[in-house]
């Protein structure tokens, strides 16, 4: 309790007015009682009062030391240790703007990547209070309206509110024009339950909750009104024609929104319910719906589970029919781990994300390296200062304070300029347009987590590059007024040179990163789909479900067939459910022959489907239209199946699969023919086990493949014009499969564009590096070279000295980076196309080329200068 | 008058701040008695010099180890009287032993044959 009472003390003494009143009081005082004890003795009063003011001495001097007590006296040392800093960075701003360019660059990379990881997977979602929010699925199973109304009714005290969403598509007329656009159709209490207010208009309200209600309303994305309304602020009350129907705009979403779905996907458009839209809402066993629910401040998991329990097992009593609901509940958070591990993120993503944050590491090293090594020979010129304070008496530890204020002030400076590099990146990244089948937006954002990350960034920055520099500064006692020709002390050139060496060792390691990801793009972009690619339509078709009944859809569709085929140019068409290379996946569990095989690629396609993608069928046939009314089902397979399952003899053999998906069993299916292996998931994908299966009549969505004998660009128009002919109200989303291609690509050539950028950063932080040290390792031997040179030494062999100490550094560099490159690249193989070497000796020996070669370069300079010295000034240097 | 007598000490440094703890062990007084009392407990022996008086209690209530409230002094004048506190008392106790300890064996160096005593 000792300290607080020192503060309680020194607040008191804050009021300093007060203070120096009480301290004259108490100084009267005493020089009256002195003097009145003088008279006593006999003095007069005169000569009495000299005599106290005497036996005092100087008043003035007394306050001095008494306030000096009052003071806060740390506090006043750090205030003249920043300003003292200061000044001493305003003293040299080459090594303050190296410095600090060098911490900032480094934080940019670091926060960026931060910021992306945290807008992709931490905090994926904008809401109020997220902690609050759980998605539950109630019978392992998106649920029904029905469903979620029974659920909303039982008025569960945990649950604050309970929302419900589901994804879709719709089709979106300006004009002529025709769009697929993407959307949520959602409960009317959804926004209200995330706790999102639009920043234009209003959210939804209670009486939009009727599903029959007219006019439908919507609310529209930001990046939606910015790209369809030029962000026109008069869009409130607009009508906009979607599905063919009029929905009235009541609100624009804030700028930074992030969708519920997470990983960046922001959809157009939000709907409430409506039975024009979802269909039969009321039939109890249609079902697309997921749920989100606000819980009660410390509800756990388990305890929702329990009490959610019962209320789902009523709906069995209540329909005992359904038998698509079990009794199981499950329940998770919507942001953080948990929903990664649920969503199942690919791999190669999450090794990814672990790469960049080792890389923002490694590149954070290298700048702290930076500014230690800057920050040591400063320290080397400031000898005599240092000297000289030490021997006036001057604490070391109040040495070791200030440096380190200076090291602080440069890593607050360099993580202030830091951040301005991340705002920057991050209205680039907002603006970027990533042409995928969703919509894809990034919105980083300077938050309390970023925040605290910079914090510690701070002090982090502030040990690693100045703890060291300055327990050595201020070891010199001795060495106050000591000759300094070519004298450093040896631990102080371990410690340079273990820094260049690291340097050297981290830039190998990004460079080698990079490369290695650069490889693997241009392998992938070579890489062969095994399907023809130039001459591929994809148009996406999704009919609903209130209007298109089975029946009705299957005609649709092979009406859709014929007509496009009667299109000038058009060489074939079919139809498929999942298209290769999409973003898309269907694939499940196979038992073939003894063999059980935990993951098969599957799709559903119709007759024909082979030609138009120029797949060659190996042996058997083809489906034919009458397969799937014959009863017996019947399935094509790729090689890799029929290789590494039949043995090659794959015809009329039976698999048996998980279909129709609604029964537990395995049902069989006879192999009528075998196809050549393409590509499915992704091109650098190792030869996968793909099953073909005709396409059935509950298929809605279908992508029809349109083949054509010339550039495929021309006919796009033509099949947009026939589709939407055919029926206006239907969404359709037309590419081109090149142009999907490079969508599928994307990925990686973003990871290698930041790979190579984050590399050639850090190879430049880490020149910067061997070009301080080696310019201030010449500066340090002027005198030596100069009495080498007054010895006879030529140029050459000047120049010599001073290389051979930076090509021995980079060398051990350079064998250290190695080793650890060695390392890092078996842990990135994950991430990479499948079949590609990791360690090539060939990428090694060209990024160890590039880093000697500019390494080299960065030492000549100096090393040149020094050569060029004249011996008469050179000795008489120190 | 005492610098007249043969030639008072000055003080050691940090001996001040034992000397007010020890004074005010008596009970609280103001700053001018303190002085008076060390000088005339010392016999006049000590040299005080009032000034750095009032620095070291400031040190000394910093500290903890002295409080301080305005009261009157004997003449009717408001002073600030000091007493000593509980943290005040422990800090006595120990530092006095300390001081015993170190005149002790500084004796004991500068009187070697004195050593039996």
């Amino acid at each position: 309790m000792r300290w607080w009472d020192e503060m309680k003390y020194l607040v008191r003494k804050l009021n300093r007015k007060r203070a120096d009143q009480e301290l004259e009081e108490e100084i009267r005082t005493h020089l009256e009682l002195e003097t009145q004890e003088k008279i006593e003795v006999g003095l007069s009063p005169e000569e009495a009062r000299y005599a106290a003011q005497r036996a005092l001495g100087n008043t003035l001097l007394i306050q001095e030391q008494t306030r000096e007590v009052w003071g806060w006296l740390w506090l006043e040392w750090l205030l003249k240790d920043i300003r003292y800093a200061i000044r001493g960075l305003f003293r040299s701003p080459v090594f303050t703007l190296v410095s600090v360019l060098s911490l900032a660059l480094a934080v940019g990379v670091t926060t960026g990547i931060f910021g992306i990881f945290e807008a992709v997977f931490l905090n994926a979602v904008s809401a109020r209070n997220v902690g609050q929010l759980r998605q539950i699925e109630p019978g392992d199973y998106a649920v029904s309206y029905r469903y979620y109304q029974y659920l909303s009714s039982a008025n569960n005290p945990a649950i604050l509110g309970l929302a419900a969403y589901t994804k879709s598509r719709f089709s979106f007329r300006s004009g002529d024009d025709l769009e697929s656009v993407t959307g949520d159709i959602v409960s009317p209490n959804f926004f209200s339950v995330l706790g999102v207010t639009p920043s234009i208009g209003r959210g939804f309200s209670i009486d939009e909750q009727q599903p029959e209600r007219q006019p439908q309303v919507v609310i529209v994305s930001h990046t939606f009104w910015k790209r369809k309304y030029g962000a026109n602020p008069d869009i409130l009350g607009k009508v906009i024609n979607l599905n063919r129907e009029s929905f009235t705009v009541v609100g624009v979403l804030p700028k930074d929104y992030r969708s519920i779905h997470g990983y960046g996907m922001a959809p157009d458009i939000y709907v409430p319910f409506s039975t024009q839209l979802v269909g039969d809402l009321y039939d109890p066993s249609l079902g697309t719906l997921q749920l989100i629910a606000r819980v009660q401040d410390g509800v756990s998991i388990s305890q929702l589970k329990l009490s959610l329990g019962t209320i789902v097992r009523g709906w069995r009593r209540l329909y005992p029919t359904d038998r698509r609901y079990s009794d199981k509940v499950e329940v998770y958070p919507l942001t953080g781990i948990e929903r990664m591990r649920r969503d199942m993120v690919p791999l190669e993503l999450t090794v990814f994300l672990a790469l960049l944050i080792l890389i923002a590491v490694m590149v954070l090293l290298i700048a702290c390296a930076n500014v230690a090594g800057l920050l040591v020979a400063r320290g080397m010129n400031r000898t005599r200062e240092i000297a000289i304070r030490l021997a006036l008496g001057a604490a070391r530890s109040r040495l070791i304070q200030q440096l380190l204020t200076e090291s602080a002030l440069l890593a607050f400076l360099g993580v202030c300029v830091g951040v301005i590099f991340y705002l920057a990146m991050a209205t680039m990244v907002a603006n970027l347009q990533i042409r995928a089948s969703v919509p894809f937006e990034l919105h980083l954002r300077l938050d309390r987590p970023l925040l605290y990350l910079c914090i510690g960034l701070v002090a982090i920055t502030t040990l690693l590059s100045g703890l060291v520099p300055a327990l050595q500064t201020s070891r010199d006692r001795w060495r106050l007024g000591s000759n300094q020709i070519g004298e450093e002390t040896h631990q102080r050139a371990w410690f340079r040179r273990a820094l260049v060496v690291g340097q050297f060792a981290l830039a190998f390691v990004l460079l080698i990163s990079a490369t290695l990801f650069l490889r693997g793009l241009a392998k992938n972009s070579h890489a062969d789909p095994g399907f023809d690619v130039q001459h591929l339509i994809t148009a996406e078709v999704t009919l609903d479900k209130s209007s298109y009944s089975s029946i009705r859809a299957e005609q649709y569709f092979e009406r859709a067939i014929v007509e496009i085929r009667g299109l000038p140019g058009v060489r074939s068409v079919s139809g498929v459910t999942v298209v290769p290379l999409g973003l898309e996946r269907w694939a499940m569990s196979m038992e073939a022959g003894e063999h059980k095989v935990q993951r098969v690629y599957a799709t559903r396609v119709t007759p024909g489907y082979f030609g138009t993608m120029k797949i060659p069928l190996l042996r058997g046939r083809d489906f034919q239209a009458d397969d799937r009314a014959n009863g017996a089902p019947v399935a094509i397979v790729n090689e890799t199946v029929a290789k590494t399952y039949f043995n090659n003899n794959a015809l009329d053999s039976l698999v048996y699969l998980p279909i129709p998906s609604n029964q537990p069993t395995f049902s069989p299916i006879k192999i009528i023919g075998v196809v050549r292996d393409s590509k499915y998931g992704s091109l650098g994908e190792e030869p996968m086990p793909a099953i073909y299966l005709p396409v059935s009549q509950q298929d809605r969505t279908l992508t029809l493949a349109v083949s054509t004998d010339s550039a495929p660009a021309g006919t796009l128009t033509a099949v947009r014009q026939l589709l939407a002919s055919l029926d206006p109200r239907v969404p359709i989303k037309i590419e081109l499969m090149q142009e999907r291609l490079d969508g599928a690509l994307l990925p990686s050539k973003i990871a290698s564009l930041l790979l190579s950028g984050i590399g050639t950063l850090g190879l430049l932080l880490a020149t910067i590096g061997i070009y301080g040290v080696m310019a201030y390792s010449v500066a340090r031997r002027t005198a030596e070279i100069g009495i080498r040179m007054a010895l006879g030494a030529t140029k050459i062999q000047v120049l010599r000295l001073i290389l051979k100490d930076a090509t021995k550094l980079v060398c051990i560099g350079m064998v250290v980076g190695s080793m650890l490159a060695l390392f890092v690249v078996q842990a990135l193989a994950e991430a990479l196309p499948a079949g590609m070497k990791v360690v090539d000796p060939l990428s090694f020996a060209t990024v160890g080329g590039i880093l000697a070669i500019v390494a080299l370069m960065a030492a000549f300079v100096p090393a040149w200068k020094g050569s060029q010295l004249d011996p008469n000034i050179a000795l008489r240097s120190e | 008058m005492r610098k007249q007598k043969d030639e008072p000490i000055d003080m050691l440094q940090g001996t001040l701040d034992l000397l007010i703890l020890r004074t005010l062990l008596f009970g609280p007084i103001h700053g001018h008695a303190i002085a008076k009392s060390i000088e005339r407990t010392s016999q006049d022996v000590l040299r005080m010099d009032h000034g750095s008086l009032y620095p070291a209690l400031q040190r000394l209530e910093r500290r903890g180890l002295v409080s301080a409230k305005w009261g009157t002094s004997e003449n009717n004048r408001r002073a600030r009287f000091y007493r000593l506190t509980a943290a005040g008392r422990r800090v006595l106790v120990t530092e006095t032993s300390k001081w015993e300890c170190l005149s002790e064996a500084i004796a004991r160096i500068l009187n070697p044959n004195r050593e039996e005593v």
